[in-house]
């Protein structure tokens, strides 16, 4: 009926039903402009500004303050309501109006779409190796805790958040746990690493243990070393090949061994300003080099071993090993590269050398004719020194030193005291001995940055947590890493608390059968990732290769219906590792919301497109009349 | 390579005096470089502009062409230690470093002996193979390109970066050195014969044996493996692109085009408008013929990069308003659209270090034609819609500045752009949405350069909608189309080159911020300028806009 009418008397139809009726009257309200432009408004701010935090921070910070905040995702149902609302307001709608309606709901549904796919779907990644057989788990990235607990003995998973508000000492994070009374309280969150330490041992017999740190000022280093006598090979220790370092239960008597000779020995003259004199008093030359740089008035010394370590990277050339002391630090002290037995001694430096009678002297402290005297000796291999450790009677330890069987140094030191080794200026401090020890490797938070600069790797993240009570109070705090779980107690109460990604069990399996990196010619650049897959599906047996590569994901069951109503899971490639060609990661989307998103989305562009320039009638006139306005503009 | 070099320089102790000056023999030669092959002009041209961010080489008075530097380097790399090479634009670098700040060009020597250059290169190369992938700062960024470029010029004075030579059976082309190896019968060793007697001819300076070498030369190297050699008309094709310089004609005509109709506003305005048509038409079909080219070279879409995207914003504003001064006749959209396209294309022509219009082949991400031609062109066609609603926006604000009367026929051309705008930008965001799906598993995740792109679809959709509840007329359309373009700005620009972050990685840059900050800056002050100066009366008398009701 509604299409008979004319412009004028739609538009009094419509301004009657909003003042007789107060349904209408709030359609009106929630469709109104002004609250479109608000909506509008804040979302574009906000938007604006979660670009920012998310390059200032993390992409994720961005999507839990702002994209996938509630207060946004009410925002968004508040747009749908007023989009609707407008809609209504328009009804009964004219020919005109079909655009303006068409878009309106494209973006509900849109919204509608994004809705289904965020409650219903789900987005997450497989790591896959060629060869590395079939799996069905998936990881999500989102953390949960996974608690047994209470009467049920349930599995229990629970969300948390370590990332965007991690859990600290001052602020921990309080959780209830199902089906029980107790609290679980996490109270940190870090990267852990493996320290072997140290501990009493719960089972006679263990045997005796003691935790020494070596230390050497020189090197700026300090090394910690944990012996038991049992088992028998965590009684000695190789001290990067320069020592051996034993724990015996006595000390065997090697008195009346002579000291070895000396495998070689030279002495080298080095100068700043031309080659040095070198002269083999034992053996053969030591090989080693030794150069004199005055790094302004500071004398450095650059040491080239003739034992080269493997070049870094790839190539497997070797390169000389070099090392540069300051002068200061080591002149008279004598010292070995890490890892080396030969030993350096700078005997004497000459910042002005001349020789007087045939004896080198410094005619002044100006640096202009630098000179060392350096003392290079060695053993032969197997006359590395020997620590040999007991434990002392009433505590503490007895050692003997020897070098080819004889005794260079020997004592006695309690707990807290340090003795020094001889070589170089390596000592050790004695911080633990116990009688029936056992070494226990204990989790403890790790400082990321001095972790990477050491070279470790494969630390796990992990949250520190215990059990509380508001009765009984609180149990013993844990730190439990990643894709493990710990038994927590609490009085004779118990919780198992598993901490990690959250893992999604697919109804199928997925088999990664090659993986390929083609380059573009003449470069490294990835030209393409080309993965091919098994899908098995044990329930019906259907087995399916398929080939995903960039810009082409692979979904799995298959099916036109499945695909374009979104009830199948799609594979896209999503990561590799430049490291280790045989892997790669796949990105997997389950949405079920797809179709909508589709629709809505479609219906966007054609509804703006009508609205623009779809010709109801009337258009004509109003052509002319623009071309006449342009006349005279 | 070394023992050519040395027997050229046995033959010849004294120095090249004369210079080659006909390189046509050897532009053509296909080179492997930067993952396709090329014609050696473009390579040249490149690779130049590469090193020294120019595509000439300024030897005092003398401008040496890219052709034969970049021989030279090969040919006479001693040369090239101590003379000024290596771009280095980035003040505070060059102030940290204790660069004069003063040059742009540094000696390979020079570098070689900068302490503060050698720690920030070897930081540089520790975080480049860190697996964590650490983002750089903008020094270490341009640290890394600095590092780059004397690779390069390393690679050239070597020889290994003259990579000729096809591979006989993969696909990695070889440096010339060693085509007697790689092909140890008579075909190679005419290559390597024809490539000693190039070196010679060069270093002599003899044009005429340059000429006959050069055949030699490229006849040889194309019967080494005629199945993986790529086409003669496309080499010779992308190098009369690469001298032709369609866009920048192009900006001529554009330029030109705009001071007709402006010189002609008051007196023969029909024949004004007559020949604007035809320089602007003519200026059009050149940009066609240079994106075609551009096509054909790179077998891709057209839009791929932030300078491709820029030439295709000027392409698309004029193609606009063709369309609708075809429509409406009226002048505005054409003196809206040059100034627009002008500015494109001036920066695209002379900002070649922030815009690289080099060739180069596509991030793995982006190789589907399909979703590359529909989405980026729909997306960068938005851009060149608002760019035109921009021009004409000025040119409304302008006359209110100077209280000129304001016809409602120019509020509607300015709608009819924003409408444009609009329903491309709408339909871009989605099929960028539709390709995500297909390509990153997901239609929508709130990627920076997705959000930017709905930032501004609802920035203008508010301008649209505030006309339609009658809250402002014409005049707020246009303050909201100058406005609105900010947030275009900050989605192809901004994203790209200041935030930095997201899975649009492949168009980030670096540079031209401080340029961007002080347009928009002056842009917004025009704008409070413009509504402070404006009388009440005309915004009373402010002619309504052509209905089009929602």
């Amino acid at each position: 009926m509604s299409a008979h009418w004319s412009e004028k008397t739609w538009r009094e139809h419509i301004e009657n039903r909003r003042q007789q009726s107060a349904v209408w009257q709030f359609i009106h309200l929630c469709g109104s402009m002004r609250l479109a432009m608000v909506l509008l408004f804040t979302i574009l701010v906000a938007c604006a500004i979660a670009t920012l935090y998310e390059s200032k921070f993390t992409a994720q910070i961005a999507q839990a303050y702002v994209y996938k905040s509630q207060w946004f995702i009410f925002w968004l149902a508040v747009l749908c309501i007023n989009l609707f609302c407008v809609t209504l307001t328009r009804w009964p709608w004219r020919p005109k109006h079909w655009g303006f309606v068409i878009t309106h709901y494209g973006i509900i549904l849109l919204l509608i779409g994004a809705a289904v796919g965020q409650k219903l779907g789900f987005e997450a990644n497989v790591t896959l190796r060629v060869g590395g057989g079939a799996t069905r788990d998936l990881i999500i990235n989102r953390t949960i805790l996974q608690v047994q607990s209470g009467q049920d003995r349930l599995a229990y998973k629970i969300p948390v958040d370590v990332h965007i508000r991690p859990p600290v000492p001052e602020r921990p994070k309080a959780i209830a746990l199902p089906a029980s009374k107790l609290k679980l309280r996490i109270e940190n969150y870090a990267e852990l690493g493996e320290t072997p330490e140290l501990v009493e041992s719960p089972l006679p017999k263990s045997g005796a243990g003691v935790a020494l740190e070596f230390s050497s000022g020189m090197m700026a280093q300090s090394v910690p070393v944990n012996l038991t006598r049992l088992p028998e090979t965590a009684s000695s220790n190789d001290f990067f090949g320069r020592a051996r370092i034993e724990l015996v239960d006595q000390l065997p008597d090697r008195s009346g061994a002579q000291a070895p000779d000396l495998a070689f020995e030279e002495s080298q003259m080095v100068f700043a300003q031309s080659e040095p004199v070198i002269s083999t008093r034992k053996g053969k030359p030591s090989g080693y080099r030794l150069a004199l740089i005055m790094e302004g008035a500071t004398p450095q010394v650059v040491v080239e071993s003739p034992l080269s370590t493997p070049a870094p990277g790839h190539g497997g050339g070797a390169s000389p090993r070099r090392e540069m002391f300051e002068l200061s630090k080591i002149l008279g002290k004598p010292f070995s590269l890490q890892g080396e037995a030969t030993e350096i001694h700078i005997r004497e430096y000459w910042p002005d050398m001349e020789l007087r009678d045939g004896v080198p002297v410094s005619k002044s402290d100006e640096p202009n004719n630098p000179a060392m005297l350096v003392l290079i000796s060695g053993q032969g291999a197997g006359e590395k020194p020997l620590l040999e450790i007991a434990m002392a009677e009433g505590g503490g330890i007895v050692y003997q030193m020897s070098r080819g069987g004889a005794v260079a140094a020997s004592g006695k030191a309690a707990v807290g005291e340090s003795f020094q080794l001889g070589w170089a200026d390596w000592k050790a401090l004695v911080k633990q001995a116990l009688p029936n020890a056992m070494i226990r490797n204990q989790l403890s938070p790790v400082d990321e940055k001095a972790a990477a600069a050491s070279g470790r790797e494969s630390l796990t993240p992990g949250i520190f947590a215990r059990l509380v009570d508001r009765q009984k109070g609180e149990g013993e705090a844990e730190w439990i890493p990643s894709g493990r779980g710990t038994m927590l107690r609490l009085g004779d109460e118990t919780a198992f608390v598993g901490f990690g990604l959250e893992v999604y069990k697919l109804p199928f399996t997925i088999e990664l059968l090659k993986f390929e990196v083609p380059r573009d010619p003449g470069t490294e650049t990835p030209a393409d990732f080309q993965s091919s897959v098994r899908f098995t599906d044990s329930a019906t047996g259907q087995t399916v290769d398929s080939f995903i590569h960039m810009n082409n994901p692979a979904s799995f069951p298959e099916g036109f219906w499945r695909a374009a109503l979104g009830r199948n899971f799609k594979f896209s490639q999503a990561q590799w590792n430049a490291r280790d060609l045989n892997e790669t990661t796949l990105q997997i989307l389950h949405d079920p919301g797809w179709p909508l998103k589709w629709i809505g989305s479609l219906g966007i562009c054609i509804g703006i497109a009508i609205m623009f320039y779809g010709k109801p009638a009337g258009s004509k006139n109003r052509k002319q009349s623009t071309r006449k306005s342009a006349k005279t503009a | 390579m070394k023992t050519y070099l040395l027997a050229f320089f046995l033959a010849l102790a004294v120095s090249a005096s004369a210079a080659i000056t006909d390189f046509s023999g050897v532009e053509n030669i296909p080179i492997q470089g930067g993952g396709r092959e090329k014609p050696y002009f473009t390579y040249a041209t490149e690779t130049l502009q590469t090193l020294t961010g120019r595509a000439t080489y300024r030897d005092g008075e003398r401008k040496i062409p890219a052709m034969e530097a970049i021989f030279d380097i090969g040919f006479h790399p001693h040369a090239w230690g101590e003379r000024p090479l290596i771009l280095i634009d980035y003040k505070p670098l060059k102030e940290a470093i204790g660069l004069p700040t003063d040059r742009k060009l540094f000696s390979l020597s020079e570098l070689a002996a900068n302490e503060g250059l050698k720690e920030r290169v070897a930081e540089v190369e520790k975080l480049l193979g860190d697996p964590a992938k650490p983002k750089l700062n903008r020094e270490q960024t341009e640290v890394s390109e600095i590092t780059a470029r004397v690779r390069l010029a390393h690679a050239l004075m070597e020889g290994n970066a003259f990579a000729f030579v096809p591979h006989p059976s993969g696909p990695v082309w070889l440096p010339v050195a060693f085509v007697a190896k790689a092909y140890p019968n008579a075909g190679g060793e005419a290559v390597a014969q024809g490539w000693t007697e190039l070196g010679n001819a060069f270093l002599k300076g003899d044009d005429t044996a340059f000429r006959s070498a050069a055949g030699k030369f490229a006849s040889g190297l194309s019967a080494l493996r005629p199945d993986a050699y790529p086409s003669a008309d496309v080499m010779k094709l992308e190098t009369v692109y690469g001298k032709a310089h369609p866009f920048r004609w192009a900006w001529l005509l554009y330029a030109l085009a705009a001071i007709v109709l402006w010189v002609t506003t008051l007196w023969a305005r029909s024949g004004g408008y007559r020949i604007a048509w035809g320089l602007i038409s003519i200026g059009f079909v050149l940009q066609i013929a240079g994106f075609v080219a551009r096509i054909i070279i790179g077998g891709r879409g057209p839009v791929t990069n932030m300078y491709e995207s820029v030439i295709w914003a000027a392409f698309g504003t004029i193609l606009f308003a063709m369309i609708l001064e075809a429509i409406y006749r009226s002048r505005y959209m054409f003196l809206g659209a040059t100034p627009v396209a002008v500015v494109c294309l001036i920066l695209a022509d002379t900002q070649t270090t922030i815009l690289k219009p080099s060739i180069d082949p596509l991030a793995a991400v982006l190789r589907n034609n399909f979703w590359l031609s529909t989405h980026v062109t729909s997306i960068t066609l938005s851009y060149a819609a608002f760019a035109l609603a921009l021009g004409v926006g000025h040119i409304v604000l302008g006359k209110v500045f100077f209280r000129r009367p304001v016809s409602a026929a120019l509020y509607n051309y300015l709608y009819r752009s924003l409408q444009i705008g609009v329903l491309l930008l709408a339909i871009g965001t989605i099929l960028g949405g539709v390709w995500a799906n297909v390509s990153w598993g997901r239609f929508w995740d709130w990627d920076p350069k997705e959000t930017w792109a709905l930032i501004a679809l609802l920035g203008y959709l508010a301008i649209l909608h505030g006309r339609i509840a009658g809250w402002w007329k014409g005049f707020g359309l246009a303050v909201g189309s100058v406005l609105a373009f900010q947030s275009v700005l900050m989605a192809w620009y901004g994203v790209n080159f200041v935030l930095g972050e997201g899975l649009h990685s492949y168009g980030f840059g670096t540079g031209g911020f401080p340029a961007v900050l002080a347009y928009v800056i002056a842009e917004v002050v025009f704008v409070a300028l413009v509504i402070a100066r404006r009388k009440k009366e005309s915004a009373a008398a402010e002619p309504e806009v052509e209905e089009i009701e929602a």
